[in-house]
C-alpha cells in the first residue's frame, strides 16, 4: 500500500514538474538580452577597423577597443602609463628609444606579441618596400611618426626605436598607435581592416556593416578583464530615434546627442548625461603675417571685447567651458597664464584708441572676418558665434566683414592667408601637448597646407617647443610648456574661445561611465548595476 | 495492499468428532473469515476501482487547470504590468517632450526679431510684440524681465488666469538669475505641492548682450495631464512630492475626480527612482498603476507621475478563465466518473463472480464452476480457477479411494494377525489383497524348507468376472511360481506394468492368467540393515486384468506394508507352530500363551476398531505399522527363551535315564546308604544348580584340597570324584557332606557324584526352561501393558514412566545395540489414554532407532515444567534436515526408504499428543535430534481439551 501511494505521489509530483516546466518555458522573457552586454547606438558605424588607416571618430573609437599601443592614457586623462611596454628609456642623446615588451601577450588571432610584431607594425607604415605597406591611408600617422628612423627588434622583448632627432611627444603619439598581429595582416591585406586582430580586452566577434558591430571580451587578455562580455554598437542614424531607444531601455549609450536633446536627457527620471572637457579648441585667429593686426594691442583690444560666457552658453547650450589659452585644461601641460583678457568693452576701446594713435590700426578700415558655414565638432553654431564675434569687434571699434564659406572653402582660403581674423578650432589628434602647440603655433607650421593659420612666427617659441620635444624629462617639458603658454598669452596670436564637451547619454543603470579625452567612453571599467527591487 | 494469502488446496483435515472415515473437505484458514464479508469486499473494490480512475483522470485535470489558471492569470497580470510600465514610460516622454516643447517656445519667443528692441523702448512696445507673437504660444504663464532683473511684462496667455495664478516667479528667482548670466534652461519645479514646468531664455541682442530674461511656466496640473492622456490608453496622475496626484479620471458626468493620494512607501520608492507598480482602488473603478519620479535638472526628485490602467478588462478576463477552467474540469471529472463507472462494472463483475467461486470452492462446492468471457487475464484466472477446482475434486476422489485402500488392508491385517493357522493367515492375506487392490489374480507362496509352496491364491475367471475355484486358482498361481522364485532370491519386489508382454515373464504371466499389471513382493522379515541372514518368509504376488490400471507407487507403499504385515503373520504362525511341536507341556503353555496372544489381537483388533471409530483411518495404519513391529520384536523375544526351552528340554531324557540308572546302582552297590545317598543328592543339587559356576582355576584348587580330603577319608578315585565334585560347585564342606552321606561305601562316591551332576543339570534345566517361560511371561505381559487391554480407551491418571517402560522392553530387540540413557525427573501422574500414549512413545523410539540405524545412545529424559509433563526422546542421530523439520509432522512426509516407513507416524503421533492438549515438537541438529512432548497435568487438562474440542 504504502509503496502504490509513494509511487502515485512520484508520479504525480514528476507530472505537476513536467507541466509547470512547460509553464515557465511559455513565460514571456522580458530580458531584452544577455545582461552582461553592453549596447551602444551610433550615429555612424565605423569604416575601417585597422586603427592606422582610421580617420572617422567612430573607427577610433572601437579601435581603441581591439588595439593598444606600447604605451596607452590613464583613463579619463592624457597622462601616458605602460601600455605593451612595461618600461622604457631614453638614450642621453635623446635619439634612441628603448621599450620592454610586456611577456606573455597574445594577440586575438592566437599569436604571440613580441618584438617581430612592434617591427612590423612600424614598418607596414614606414617602410615604402614593405609588403603590407599602407599608402596614402597612413599619411596622417607618417607624418605624426616621421621622427622615427629606424625600428629594431633586439631581442624578442626589446625594442629600440631611433629618431632622427631627440623627441619627446613621441611617446604621446605611440599611445595611440596600435601594434597588430603581423600574422593577420600577412593573411588578409588589405581586409585586415574588416578582421582586426589585436591585443585589446575586446575582440571583433561580428560585423554587419552600417547595421552594427560585436565586440566580445578578449578572455586572454593581459591585463584586468573588462566588466562586460559584450559589447554592441548599432548604428541608429537618427538622433531622435537613438533618444527613444534609450528611453525605452533596448539602447544602453548613445553617443552624438543633439544639444536641444540634452535638456530632455537631464530631466529624464532614467537617464543621465555625460560629459568631459574635449581635447580641442576653437579660437579666432588674427592674420599676423599682415600689417592689419600684428599690434598686440589691437589683438588685445580684440580678445578683451568678445564675452565668452554668452558663446558657450548659448552656441554651445552649455556644454562648453570657456578657453583661456590654446591648451584643454585635460592636458597635463595645462598651465593658466596670469595675463588673461576677461570682457572688458571699455579696456578695448581704450586700446584700440591707443593703437589707431599709434597708427598701428586703422580704425576704418573693415577687416575681413572668415567663418566656416558648416558646423564643427568643436564650434556647433558657427555663424551665430561669428555674428556675435562681429557685433563685439563693432562694439570697440573694430569692423568687420563676414565672409562665410563651407569648411573646405573656408579652410583653403585661410591656408592662402586671405583673412584678417578667422574663426577655426583644432582637435588633438594624440595627448601631448605637443600636438597642440607645435602643430599651431611653430613657424614651421606656418607655410602652406598647416595649421599655424595665424601664421605666428616667434623664433622664442619655436626653441621652447623644439626644447620641449627633445626634453625627456616631463617635468622639464613642463615647464618649457608653460613659457610657451605664457608667451603666446601676450602675444596673444589668437583668441582662444571654448574648449566644447563631449557628450554621452546613457541609461541610469550603467555605472561608470568614463569618457576619455576623444570623447569615447572607456568600456573597459563600465558596469551593469543588477537591477534592483521593484 | 498485500494480496490475499491463496489458498492452500492441500491440507487435509479430518472432520472432528466422529466423522466416517474417508470423508474428507478441503478447506482454508482464511476463507471462512471471507465469506462472512463478501458484499463489504465487492463493495470496496469497486469504490476502489472508481477511486482509482477518477483520481487518476482528476489530478491532472486539477494540475493542469491550476497551472493554466496560474499561467494565464499571471501572463495577464504580467501583462498589465508591462502595459503600465509602457504607458509610463510614454506618459513620461508625452510631459518631457512638453517640457521641451516650452523650452523651444521660449528660445523662439527670445530669439523673435525686435524683441531686444521692444524691451528697451518700454511697455507698449513689448505688449505690441506680445500681441504679434503670442498667437502661436500655447497656454502658458509669460514673464518678461529687463536687464536689471525688474519684471516688466507678465501675461497668461491662453486664459484660465486662476490656473497659472501660482505658476510665476519673481525676480530673485534662480530661474530668473541663471537667465541673467545667458543661461537657457528648462526644468519642473515645485511651487508649494504643484509642479510647474518652467523655461527661462535670455534676451540678448546681436553682440549678445542681455536685454532681458524670459520665463514661460506652465503647471503640471490635472488640465495638463488631461492633455497628454490622449496620447495614452491609460489616465494619468501626475503631482507634487506630498504624493498628492492630480488626475484625469473622470466620473460619468465628465468632472474629473477628487486628487489622489499615493501610500507613502510607495511614493518613497518611486521618488528614489524606482518604477512602483501597484494596484488602486478608487471610487471610479480599479486601476493598475505605475508611478515613478519627476527630477528637475539637477536630477534632484521633485514630484512623482504616474498612470493608471483600468484592470476591468482583466478581471472580467479572470473570471471567463477560470469559469471556462472550472466547467472544463467539471466535465472532465464527469467524463472520469462515467468511464471509471462503466470499467469497474466491467472489471468488477467478473472478480465478482471469480470471488463467488472461491467462497463456494471453501465451502466445499468443487463442482461450481465459474464463467467468464473476454479473452483476458480474468477469464484466464477464471479458467485455471475452474480446472484447479477439477483438480481438487479429482484428487479428493483419489484421496478417498486411497483411504479405503488403506482401511480394508488394516482391517486384512487386523484380520491376518488375528490367526495362527498357517493356512487360514494365508487364505486371508490372499482375500484381503484381492478384495482391496481389485485384482485378477493374488497368490501367496510360503518359503518350506528352502522351496515355495503354493499357499492361497484367488484368481478370476478372465472372461467374466467370476471367482475361479480355490484349486484352479492355485493351478494358475502355479504357472506364476518361476516369477515368485526369482522374487524370494533377489528379496526385491518386482513390478511389471504388463505382464503379458514381458519378454522374461510374459508367458508364465499369461498362463496365469494375468497378462496385466502384476507386482510380487518377498515377505521379508530380515533384520534391517542385516543381509547376512535372509529370512523370506514368503512371496505374494498380485496381479490385474489386462487393461486394468497398472499399480502406482502408493499402491506399492500399501501392498509393501501389507507384506511386512502379512511377513510377521506368516512368521508368527510358522514360530506357533514350531514351538507347538517341541514339548507336550511348553506346548500347552505356549498355546495358552499364543491363545492370550489371539485374546490380545482380538482385544488390539477391538482396540483398533474403537480407535477407527474416533480417529482417523491413518492412526490405525501407523497403529499396525507399530504393531507389526511390536509382533516381530514379541516374536523374537518369545523365540529365544523358547529355544533354549528346547535345547534344555532334549537333554532331559538322557538325564532322566542316567539318574535313573545312577539310582539303581546306588541301590544295587549301597543299599544301606542309599536313602542318605539320595538324601544328600536332593539336598545338595538344588543348591548347586543355583550356584554359579565356577572358574577352572578355582575348580582346580577346590579339586585339590577335595582330593586330599578324600584321600583322608580313603575315598575310592578320590582324584575324579574330587574333580566332578569341584566342577559342579561342590566345596569342602559338600565333600564332608558327601562322605558322612557315603557313610561305610565309600567305593560309591563315584556313582554319587555321578547321580548329583545329573540331578544338577536336571535342576538347571528346570531353572533355565523356569527363566525362559518366566521371560515369555513378561514379554506377554508386556503387550498387555502396551496395548492396555485391560483397561478402557478412557482417560486414566497413568504413570508416564511405565509406558516407556513398556514400550522400551517392548523394542528391546530392535534396541539391543543401541544404549538407553534414561534421565527421569520425579514426575506425577497425569491423565492420558495410556495406549495412544504408548504408541507415541513407540514411535518416537523406533524414530530414533531408525534414524540411528540401530546404533548409538538413545536418551529418554522427562520432566516437569509447570503443570506440563515434559517428555524428551533425544537421538544422536545424522539429525532431521532442515528443508525437512517444518513438514516433519505433516501426514504422509517420510524420510524412510519405501517400505519402512508410512510417513503416518509422527502426524498421527502429533494428533495422539494434539487430543491430549499437549504439545510436540522437534529440534535437530547433527548429533542432537530431540523430540518434546509436552502433555498437560491433571489440573489443566480437561480444561484444555474442552477448549479445543470447543474451538474445532
Amino acid at each position: 500500500m504504502g509503496r502504490t501511494v509513494g509511487g502515485a505521489i512520484l508520479l504525480v509530483t514528476v507530472y505537476a514538474a513536467l507541466v509547470a516546466s512547460c509553464d515557465s518555458g511559455a513565460e514571456p522573457r522580458y530580458r531584452r538580452r544577455d545582461p552582461g552586454a553592453l549596447v551602444v547606438a551610433q550615429a555612424t558605424g565605423p569604416l575601417k577597423l585597422d586603427p592606422v588607416r582610421v580617420t572617422d571618430n567612430e573607427s577610433i573609437e572601437i579601435g581603441a577597443l581591439l588595439f593598444e599601443g606600447l604605451v596607452r592614457w590613464k583613463p579619463g586623462t592624457t597622462d601616458v602609463a605602460p601600455g605593451l611596454a612595461t618600461r622604457w628609456e631614453v638614450s642621453s642623446d635623446g635619439r634612441r628609444w628603448r621599450f620592454f615588451l610586456r611577456p606573455g601577450v597574445q594577440f586575438h588571432d592566437g599569436t604571440d606579441f613580441d618584438a617581430e610584431a612592434v617591427v612590423f607594425s612600424f614598418q607596414r607604415l614606414l617602410d615604402p618596400k614593405h609588403p603590407n605597406v599602407l599608402g596614402d591611408d597612413g599619411r596622417y600617422w607618417r607624418s605624426l611618426l616621421k621622427s622615427i628612423i629606424k625600428v629594431t627588434a633586439i631581442d624578442p622583448t626589446i625594442v629600440d626605436i631611433e629618431v632622427s632627432q631627440p623627441y619627446a611627444p613621441l611617446l604621446g603619439n605611440l599611445a595611440m598607435f596600435a601594434i597588430v598581429s603581423p600574422t593577420a595582416v600577412r593573411r588578409w591585406g588589405e581586409a585586415f581592416r574588416d578582421h582586426p586582430a589585436g591585443t585589446g580586452p575586446f575582440g571583433l566577434e561580428t560585423w554587419i556593416k552600417g547595421e552594427h558591430l560585436i565586440v566580445r571580451r578578449f578572455d586572454r587578455y593581459w591585463g584586468k578583464a573588462a566588466l562586460l562580455e559584450r559589447i554592441v554598437f548599432r548604428v541608429v542614424v537618427d538622433a531622435r530615434q537613438r533618444l527613444v531607444e534609450l528611453e525605452s531601455g533596448s539602447v544602453d549609450l548613445a553617443t552624438s546627442i543633439l544639444p536641444d536633446e540634452q535638456a530632455y536627457v537631464e530631466l529624464h527620471p532614467d537617464l543621465l548625461l555625460h560629459h568631459t572637457a574635449g581635447n580641442d579648441v576653437s579660437y579666432l585667429a588674427f592674420n599676423m603675417a599682415k600689417r592689419t593686426f600684428s599690434d598686440v594691442r589691437a589683438r588685445r583690444a580684440a580678445a578683451h571685447a568678445i564675452n565668452k560666457e554668452p558663446i558657450v552658453k548659448l552656441a554651445y547650450q552649455g556644454r562648453a567651458i570657456a578657453a583661456d589659452g590654446p591648451l584643454p585644461p585635460s592636458q597635463w601641460a595645462y598651465h593658466r597664464p596670469k595675463q588673461r583678457y576677461g570682457f572688458d568693452p571699455a579696456r578695448a576701446r581704450q586700446l584700440v584708441e591707443e593703437a589707431v594713435k599709434d597708427g598701428a590700426f586703422d580704425r576704418n578700415a573693415i577687416y575681413k572676418l572668415y567663418a566656416m558655414s558648416t558646423p564643427r565638432p568643436y564650434l556647433a553654431q558657427p555663424e551665430r558665434v561669428a555674428r556675435f564675434i562681429q557685433a563685439a569687434l563693432d562694439q570697440v571699434g573694430i569692423r568687420t566683414e563676414l565672409i562665410m564659406q563651407p569648411y573646405p572653402e573656408h579652410r583653403a582660403s585661410l591656408e592662402r592667408g586671405e583673412h584678417d581674423l578667422a574663426l577655426f578650432g583644432w582637435i588633438g589628434d594624440t595627448g601631448d601637448p605637443d600636438n597642440f602647440l607645435f602643430v599651431l603655433f611653430h613657424s614651421d607650421n606656418s607655410y602652406g597646407a598647416a595649421q599655424n593659420l595665424a601664421f605666428y612666427r616667434e623664433p622664442a617659441v619655436d626653441k621652447l617647443l623644439i626644447d620641449a620635444q627633445a626634453a625627456s624629462d616631463e617635468g622639464a617639458r613642463t615647464r618649457l610648456y608653460r613659457q610657451v603658454q605664457v608667451k603666446i598669452a601676450e602675444d596673444l596670436p589668437w583668441v582662444p574661445i571654448a574648449h566644447s564637451e563631449y557628450v554621452v547619454a546613457g541609461r541610469t543603470e550603467i555605472k561608470n561611465v568614463v569618457l576619455s579625452p576623444l570623447g569615447h567612453p572607456i568600456y573597459a571599467a563600465i558596469y551593469r548595476r543588477p537591477p534592483g527591487p521593484q | 495492499m498485500t494480496p490475499p494469502e491463496p489458498p492452500n488446496p492441500f491440507p487435509v483435515t479430518p472432520l472432528p468428532g466422529g466423522a466416517r472415515v474417508g470423508r474428507f473437505r478441503l478447506t482454508t484458514r482464511k476463507l471462512p473469515r471471507l465469506t462472512n464479508t463478501p458484499p463489504k469486499l465487492r463493495l470496496r473494490l469497486r469504490t476502489k476501482l472508481v477511486l482509482a480512475m477518477v483520481i487518476a483522470a482528476l489530478i491532472p485535470v486539477l494540475i493542469v487547470a491550476l497551472l493554466a489558471t496560474r499561467v494565464i492569470l499571471t501572463n495577464l497580470e504580467t501583462g498589465l504590468r508591462d502595459d503600465a510600465q509602457r504607458q509610463l514610460t510614454v506618459g513620461l516622454n508625452l510631459v518631457l517632450r512638453a517640457v521641451e516643447r516650452l523650452g523651444d517656445e521660449t528660445v523662439q519667443l527670445a530669439d523673435s526679431p525686435n524683441l531686444s528692441d521692444a524691451l528697451s523702448r518700454g511697455t507698449p512696445a513689448l505688449e505690441q510684440w506680445l500681441a504679434k507673437e503670442s498667437s502661436h504660444v500655447p497656454s502658458t504663464r509669460l514673464q518678461l524681465f529687463d536687464d536689471t532683473g525688474k519684471l516688466v511684462l507678465d501675461r497668461t496667455l491662453g486664459g484660465a488666469e486662476a490656473r497659472f495664478k501660482n505658476a510665476g516667479v519673481m525676480p530673485d528667482d534662480p530661474f530668473v538669475i541663471a537667465g541673467r548670466t545667458w543661461t537657457r534652461s528648462v526644468s519642473i519645479a515645485q511651487v508649494g505641492d504643484q509642479l510647474v514646468m518652467r523655461s527661462v531664455s535670455p534676451v540678448v541682442d546681436a553682440s549678445l548682450t542681455l536685454r532681458g530674461v524670459l520665463v514661460l511656466s506652465t503647471p503640471l496640473d490635472g488640465d495638463f495631464a488631461d492633455g497628454i492622456k490622449g496620447a495614452l490608453a491609460a489616465d494619468v496622475m501626475i503631482g507634487g512630492p506630498s504624493g498628492r496626484l492630480a488626475v484625469t479620471f473622470r466620473s460619468g458626468l465628465g468632472t474629473r475626480s477628487e486628487i489622489v493620494a499615493i501610500a507613502a512607501d510607495d511614493l518613497a520608492a518611486a521618488i528614489a527612482g524606482q518604477r512602483v507598480i501597484r494596484d488602486l482602488d478608487f471610487a471610479t473603478g480599479q486601476y493598475k498603476i505605475a508611478i515613478t519620479a519627476l527630477h528637475d535638472r539637477g536630477d534632484r526628485p521633485v514630484g512623482v507621475i504616474g498612470v493608471a490602467l483600468d484592470r476591468e478588462p482583466l478581471a472580467a478576463t479572470k473570471t471567463l478563465a477560470v469559469r471556462t477552467l472550472i466547467v472544463g474540469g467539471g466535465g472532465a471529472i464527469v467524463f472520469a466518473l462515467v468511464i471509471a463507472l462503466f470499467w469497474s462494472r466491467r472489471l468488477g463483475s467478473p472478480i465478482a463472480r471469480l470471488h463467488r467461486g472461491a467462497i463456494a470452492v471453501s465451502r466445499g462446492d468443487l463442482d461450481h464452476r465459474i464463467d467468464v468471457a473476454g479473452g483476458d487475464e480474468l477469464s484466464d484466472l477464471a479458467s485455471a480457477f475452474n480446472q484447479m477446482t477439477g483438480t481438487l475434486k479429482e484428487n479428493q476422489a483419489r484421496l478417498a479411494a486411497r483411504m479405503r485402500e488403506i482401511v480394508a488392508l488394516h482391517d486384512a491385517g487386523r484380520a491376518v494377525s488375528s490367526v495362527i493357522d498357517l493356512d487360514l493367515v494365508s487364505r486371508k492375506i490372499v482375500d484381503a489383497v484381492a478384495r482391496t487392490f481389485d485384482l485378477q489374480l493374488a497368490a501367496l507362496w510360503l518359503v518350506e524348507g528352502g522351496a515355495l509352496r503354493t499357499s492361497a491364491a484367488r484368481a478370476r475367471r478372465t472372461d467374466v468376472s467370476i471367482a475361479l475355484a480355490a484349486d484352479d486358482s492355485l493351478a494358475a498361481a502355479d504357472a506364476l511360481r518361476s516369477i515368485a522364485d526369482h522374487v524370494r532370491i533377489g528379496r526385491v519386489p518386482l513390478r511389471l506394468v504388463r505382464a503379458g508382454d514381458d519378454t522374461e515373464w510374459g508367458e508364465a504371466a499369461r498362463k496365469a492368467g494375468a497378462p496385466g499389471p502384476l507386482v510380487a513382493l518377498p515377505l521379508d522379515r530380515s533384520r534391517p540393515g542385516d543381509s547376512r541372514q535372509p529370512r523370506v518368509v514368503g512371496v505374494l504376488a498380485v496381479g490385474r486384468a489386462q487393461d486394468a490400471r497398472e499399480f502406482s507407487e502408493a499402491d506399492l507403499n500399501l501392498l509393501t506394508t501389507f507384506a511386512d504385515q502379512a511377513g510377521a503373520a506368516v512368521e508368527n504362525a510358522l514360530l506357533y507352530q514350531e514351538v507347538r511341536g517341541a514339548s507336550e507341556e511348553l506346548e500347552k503353555k505356549v498355546r495358552l500363551r499364543t491363545a492370550e496372544l489371539t485374546a490380545i489381537n482380538t482385544e488390539l483388533g477391538r482396540a483398533l476398531a474403537d480407535l477407527r471409530d474416533t480417529q482417523a483411518q491413518l492412526v490405525l495404519s501407523e497403529r499396525m505399522a507399530g504393531l507389526g513391529l511390536l509382533v516381530a520384536g514379541v516374536a523374537h523375544e518369545i523365540n529365544s527363551p523358547t529355544a533354549a526351552i528346547r535345547g534344555s528340554i532334549d537333554g532331559l531324557p538322557a538325564a532322566l535315564t542316567r539318574v535313573a540308572r545312577h539310582g539303581a546302582e546306588l541301590v544295587a552297590r549301597a543299599p544301606s546308604t542309599a536313602a542318605a545317598i539320595t538324601g544328600y543328592l536332593e539336598s545338595l543339587a538344588p543348591t548347586l544348580a543355583e550356584r554359579p559356576l565356577p572358574t577352572t582355576l578355582t575348580s582346580r584348587k577346590t579339586a585339590r584340597e577335595i582330593a586330599a580330603l578324600l584321600d583322608a577319608a580313603k575315598v575310592e578315585e578320590s582324584t575324579i570324584v574330587a574333580a566332578d565334585l569341584a566342577d559342579l560347585g561342590g566345596t569342602i564342606e559338600d565333600a564332608q557332606a558327601l562322605i558322612a552321606a557315603l557313610g561305610d561305601h565309600r567305593g560309591t562316591a563315584r556313582e554319587a557324584v555321578s547321580a548329583l551332576t545329573d540331578h544338577v543339570y536336571l535342576h538347571r534345566t528346570a531353572s533355565t526352561v523356569r527363566h525362559a517361560i518366566g521371560q515369555i511371561q513378561r514379554i506377554v505381559g508386556a503387550l498387555k501393558s502396551y496395548s492396555h487391554l485391560d483397561q478402557e480407551a478412557t482417560r486414566i491418571e497413568a504413570d508416564v514412566h511405565e509406558g516407556l517402560e513398556t514400550t522400551l522392553a517392548l523394542m528391546h530387540h530392535a534396541l539391543r545395540d543401541i544404549v538407553v540413557e534414561r534421565h527421569y525427573g520425579n514426575i506425577p501422574r497425569v491423565p492420558v489414554y495410556v495406549d495412544e500414549l504408548n504408541q507415541v512413545w513407540t514411535n518416537l523410539i523406533s524414530n530414533a532407532q531408525q534414524a540411528m540405524q540401530g546404533k548409538g545412545t538413545l536418551t529418554i529424559e522427562t520432566a516437569t515444567d509447570g503443570d506440563h509433563v515434559v517428555v524428551r526422546v533425544i537421538d544422536d542421530g545424522p539429525g532431521v534436515p532442515a528443508e525437512v523439520l517444518p513438514r516433519i509432522f505433516e501426514a504422509f512426509f517420510t524420510t524412510k526408504p519405501k517400505g519402512e516407513g508410512t510417513g503416518l507416524g509422527l502426524g498421527i503421533a502429533r494428533k495422539i499428543v494434539d487430543k491430549h492438549g499437549g504439545v510436540m515438537r522437534c529440534e535437530s541438529v547433527p548429533n542432537r535430534t530431540v523430540f518434546e512432548v509436552r502433555i498437560p497435568g491433571a489440573s489443566t487438562a480437561g480444561a484444555e481439551a474442552g477448549a479445543r474440542e470447543g474451538a474445532a
